[in-house]
C-alpha cells in the first residue's frame, strides 16, 4: 500500500499487493484519530486499490487537461480536452502501460477534493519514506493543506474535482502544486508535464506560440536578428 | 547462446567508449567488440522532432529521472551517445581539478605537460590527447556570425554588468544554425563520436553491436582474485530507422581477456552491481554528480527565436571560481519547453505565446559529491534508481547564481523575468519578477522537489579513481581495485566534478587511456 502511493505520483508500476492492502486496512482499523479520517482513510483505499474503469478516469484527466491548459484562452487553437487526451493515450500509451496503472488510481484520488487536508496513511507514509519527512514536518505541513483547504472550500460547489469550475479547478491544482507534501506536488507536477507535453506536440499550438518546427524541407532559418 | 571471442570488449560507445575503441584499433591490432544498448541512428533518421528523438535516442526514452521524479536525467542512449544528442559545448580538462584529484586522490598520471611521458610511454599525457581530440573534433570557438539573437543577448547583459562571458569552443563543421542539435544534427555537422572516431573504429575493423543489452559481466575466479572474461547479453530486435546490426537478435555470450565499461555514470556502476562486482567500501554507484541546472527566462521586448541557431555559443566563468556555477545559453523547443514554464492554465499559456520573445540561459552548478546522493540497480524493475537531494551549501549557491541569473536577464532588456517555479518568495506569488530589484527575493529560494525545476545533464562520480580502493573502485588507469582485467573508463571514473561540460575531459581521458593500453598490452595478457 505504501508503494502504491508513491507509484501513483512517480508513475512507477502500480500493482497493489493483497498483503499492502490488507496492512492498510490494518493500520486504518488502528487510527483513532476520529471517524473522520477513518473515512478518508478507507476512502483512499478503495481509491488506491481499485483499477477505475476509463469512464472514471478518462472524465478527470479531461478536466485535468481543462485546468492545465487555457482552452478558455480566445487565442488558445481550436483543439479541445479530447483531442489533448487521445495524443496523451497515444504518446504515453496511457492505457497499456502498466506503470501508468498507479497514476489513473491516483486520477480517483485527486477527483475526490474532500480527501486534499486529510492525514491519509499512505501519504503520510510515502512523504517519510520518500522525502525524508520527519513526524513535525508531516504536522506542519498537514496543518497548512488544511488550512489552504479551508479558504478553497468557502466557495466551492461539489465533492468532486470533475464538478468544480474552471477556476476553481486551477485553484485546487494550486492546492497541490504548493503542498508542502512532496507527493501532492509530485502528482500534480507529473500530471502537469503529461498533459503539456502531449499538447505542445500539437501543431495548431505550434502556430499559435509561433513555433515553425524542424527546419527539414523548409528554406534555411534565420538566424542573425 | 552463440558466443563471440575478442580481445578487448567495451561496453558502450559513448564519448568513451568509441573513442577508446577508435584509439585501440589504431595502435594495436587488437580484436574490438563495441557494444551499444540504444540502436544506430544516422543522419537520415533525425526528423528534428522532440518527442519521436526523445524515444529513439535518449535513456528511457527521454523520461529517465531521479526516483522522485524531480529532476530530469537526460542523456544518450545510442550510437555516440551523450555527444549524439548533446549542444557540442567543448570546454579542456580543467587543470586545477586534475591537480586536486593527484593530491586528494592520489591519482598518477594525467600529466599535463606535452612533453611527458606517463607510464614511460611516448607521447602518453593529456595535453596530446587533447590536441588529438580537438583536431579529430573540429573544436573551434563560435564566430561573430555563429551567435544568435539569444546569446547575443546574454552576452551583452553580462557586459553591461562587468560579468566575465565567453565564446564557447563547439565541435561542429558546417553547422547549419538549425538548432536541432538536441534531436540529433541531421546535417552530421555536428562532430560527435558517431560521425568521427566510430567511422575510424568501424574502418579499423572494431565490431560494432547495438541494441545489445548487457545483462552481467562475467567475473571468474583466478588465483583467489575475480577476473573479468566477458559478458552475457541480449541483442533486441533492430528498431525501425536503426542501421542494420551485425548480429542478430538473441542471447549473445562474448569472451574477452580485457573488459572495458564505458556504460556512463548511471548505467555504469548498475552493470558493475548486476555483475556482482565486490563492493567492500560501499562506495559503487555512490557519490554521485549531476551538475543540477537552474534555467533563467526572460521575456524580451523584441523577437529572439532562441530556437532557432547555435543553442549554446556563449557562457560565463566569471563565479565559477568564488560559487562554482557557471551560466550558459541554452533553449529549448516548446514540447520539454512548456514543461519548466510556470503555472498553467491562461498565466501559462500567456508566457507561452510569448515563446518568440523569450531568451534563456541556465545556471549550470558544479556539485560536490554526497554518499547518499547515489544510483542504485533495482533488479525488480529492472532499470536503475537515482537517489539525489541538493546539500544547503549548493541551496545556498544555486540562489545565490538564481540572483545574478535574473539581473543579468534584465541587463540584457528583458521586462520580465521568470524562474521555473511554483515556490512563493517575499512578496511574490512565484518567482516572477519585474525588476532586477527583485532578484534579492531568490535568496528565498527552497529549491523544493516538485516546485522548482532542476535540470541535469552531466552525471559523473559514480565508480571513482584512486589510489586508495577505499576511496575510488579504480586505480588511475582506471582498473578495477577488485577484479582483474576490467576497466571503466567514462564520467564514473572521476573522482568528482571534472569542473566543467565533461565530453572533452571524458574523451581526453578515454584517448589517454587508449594510448596506455595499446602501450601495456602486455598488462592484460591472459
Amino acid at each position: 500500500m505504501k508503494d502504491s502511493y508513491q507509484a501513483i505520483a512517480s508513475g512507477a508500476v502500480g500493482q497493489i499487493a493483497r498483503r499492502d492492502f490488507l496492512h492498510a486496512c490494518g493500520v486504518i482499523a488502528l487510527c483513532g484519530s476520529g471517524c473522520a479520517s477513518l473515512f478518508s482513510n478507507a476512502r483512499s483505499t478503495r481509491h488506491l486499490v481499485s483499477e477505475p474503469h476509463p469512464d472514471d478516469w478518462r472524465p478527470i484527466l479531461n478536466s485535468l487537461a481543462g485546468a492545465v491548459l487555457a482552452f478558455d484562452h480566445p487565442q488558445f487553437p481550436s483543439i479541445g480536452p479530447p483531442q489533448v487526451q487521445a495524443r496523451l493515450v497515444e504518446m504515453f500509451h496511457l492505457e497499456e502501460r502498466e506503470h501508468f496503472a498507479s497514476f489513473r488510481r491516483g486520477l480517483s484520488l485527486f477527483n475526490d477534493v474532500p480527501l486534499f487536508p486529510e492525514r491519509l496513511v499512505p501519504l503520510m507514509d510515502a512523504e517519510r519514506r520518500e522525502y525524508g519527512a520527519s513526524e513535525s514536518d508531516i504536522d506542519e505541513n498537514s496543518a497548512k493543506d488544511a488550512h489552504a483547504f479551508i479558504q478553497f472550500a468557502r466557495n466551492k460547489p461539489g465533492g468532486s474535482f470533475v464538478e468544480l469550475s474552471l477556476d476553481h479547478a486551477r485553484t485546487y491544482c494550486r492546492l497541490w502544486a504548493q503542498s508542502g507534501f512532496g507527493i501532492k506536488r509530485q502528482f500534480v507536477r507529473s500530471a502537469k508535464t503529461i498533459i503539456v507535453v502531449s499538447a505542445y506536440s500539437l501543431t495548431p499550438l505550434w502556430t499559435a506560440i509561433g513555433y515553425d518546427g524542424p527546419l527539414l524541407g523548409q528554406p534555411r532559418a534565420r538566424t542573425n536578428l | 547462446m552463440r558466443e563471440l571471442t575478442c580481445d578487448f570488449l567495451i561496453v558502450g560507445s559513448g564519448a568513451a567508449g568509441t573513442t577508446l575503441a577508435a584509439t585501440l584499433a589504431e595502435l594495436s591490432h587488437q580484436r574490438i567488440i563495441l557494444l551499444e544498448k540504444g540502436g544506430h541512428f544516422e543522419k537520415e533518421f533525425f526528423n528534428q522532432r522532440e518527442w519521436d528523438m526523445a524515444n529513439a535516442l535518449y535513456a528511457e526514452e527521454g523520461a529517465r529521472s531521479t526516483d522522485d521524479r524531480a529532476i530530469p536525467v537526460r542523456g544518450g542512449e545510442c550510437v555516440g551517445g551523450g555527444t549524439t544528442v548533446n549542444i557540442a559545448l567543448c570546454f579542456d580538462p580543467v587543470k586545477s581539478v586534475w591537480d586536486r584529484w593527484q593530491r586528494e586522490n592520489g591519482l598518477e598520471g594525467f600529466s599535463f605537460d606535452i612533453n611527458a611521458r606517463d607510464y614511460g610511454v611516448e607521447n602518453l599525457n593529456l595535453a596530446t590527447s587533447l590536441n588529438d581530440v580537438r583536431t579529430r573534433l573540429g573544436v573551434h570557438r563560435a564566430a561573430e556570425s555563429e551567435l544568435n539573437r539569444n546569446n547575443r543577448l546574454f552576452e551583452e547583459g553580462c557586459q553591461r554588468l562587468g560579468i566575465r562571458a565567453h565564446r564557447f569552443e563547439l565541435n561542429m563543421r558546417g553547422c547549419i544554425s538549425c538548432g536541432f542539435c538536441g534531436q540529433g544534427c541531421a546535417y552530421d555537422a555536428k562532430q560527435g563520436t558517431m560521425v568521427t572516431y566510430l567511422r575510424d573504429a568501424l574502418a579499423r575493423g572494431v565490431q560494432l553491436i547495438h541494441h545489445c543489452d548487457v545483462s552481467r559481466l562475467e567475473l571468474e575466479e583466478r588465483s583467489g582474485r575475480p577476473r573479468a572474461t566477458g559478458a552475457v547479453a541480449q541483442i533486441k530486435s533492430t528498431r525501425a530507422g536503426s542501421r542494420p546490426n551485425s548480429v542478430p537478435p538473441g542471447s549473445l555470450r562474448i569472451r574477452a581477456k580485457t573488459v572495458i565499461v564505458s556504460a556512463g555514470a548511471i548505467e555504469t556502476p548498475c552493470l558493475l552491481v548486476r555483475s556482482g562486482h565486490p563492493d567492500p567500501y560501499r562506495l559503487l554507484g555512490r557519490g554521485l554528480v549531476l551538475h543540477p541546472s537552474l534555467p533563467i527566462v526572460g521575456i524580451m521586448r523584441e523577437e529572439v527565436a532562441g530556437h532557432r541557431g547555435i543553442e549554446g555559443a556563449v557562457y560565463s566563468d566569471h563565479f565559477f571560481e568564488t560559487h562554482g556555477f557557471y551560466f550558459e545559453c541554452l533553449f529549448g523547443h516548446p514540447q520539454y519547453g512548456s514543461a519548466i514554464v510556470p503555472s498553467i492554465g491562461v498565466e501559462h499559456f500567456e508566457l507561452m505565446l510569448q515563446y518568440s520573445n523569450l531568451a534563456g540561459f541556465g545556471v549550470m552548478l558544479v556539485d560536490t559529491p554526497q554518499p547518499r546522493n547515489r544510483v542504485e540497480w533495482d533488479a525488480v524493475s529492472g532499470k536503475s534508481k537515482i537517489h539525489y537531494r541538493l546539500s544547503p551549501a549548493e541551496v545556498e549557491r544555486l540562489r545565490f547564481a538564481a540572483a545574478r541569473g535574473v539581473e543579468i536577464m534584465f541587463a540584457a532588456g528583458a521586462r520580465e523575468v521568470f524562474l521555473p517555479s511554483e515556490e512563493p518568495i517575499g512578496p511574490l506569488s512565484s518567482p516572477r519578477f519585474n525588476d532586477s530589484a527583485q532578484a534579492r527575493y531568490c535568496r528565498e529560494l527552497k529549491f523544493l522537489p516538485h516546485q522548482t525545476t532542476i535540470t541535469s545533464s552531466h552525471c559523473q562520480s559514480t565508480t571513482k579513481m584512486s589510489s586508495e580502493a577505499s576511496l575510488g573502485l579504480l586505480n588511475s588507469r582506471g582498473e578495477s581495485h577488485h577484479v582483474d582485467n576490467l576497466i571503466v573508463c567514462d564520467s564514473s571514473a572521476f573522482p568528482s566534478s571534472c569542473g566543467a561540460n565533461p565530453m572533452i575531459s571524458i574523451m581526453t581521458m578515454a584517448r589517454y587511456q587508449g594510448r596506455r593500453i595499446a602501450a601495456e598490452l602486455d598488462r592484460y595478457a591472459p
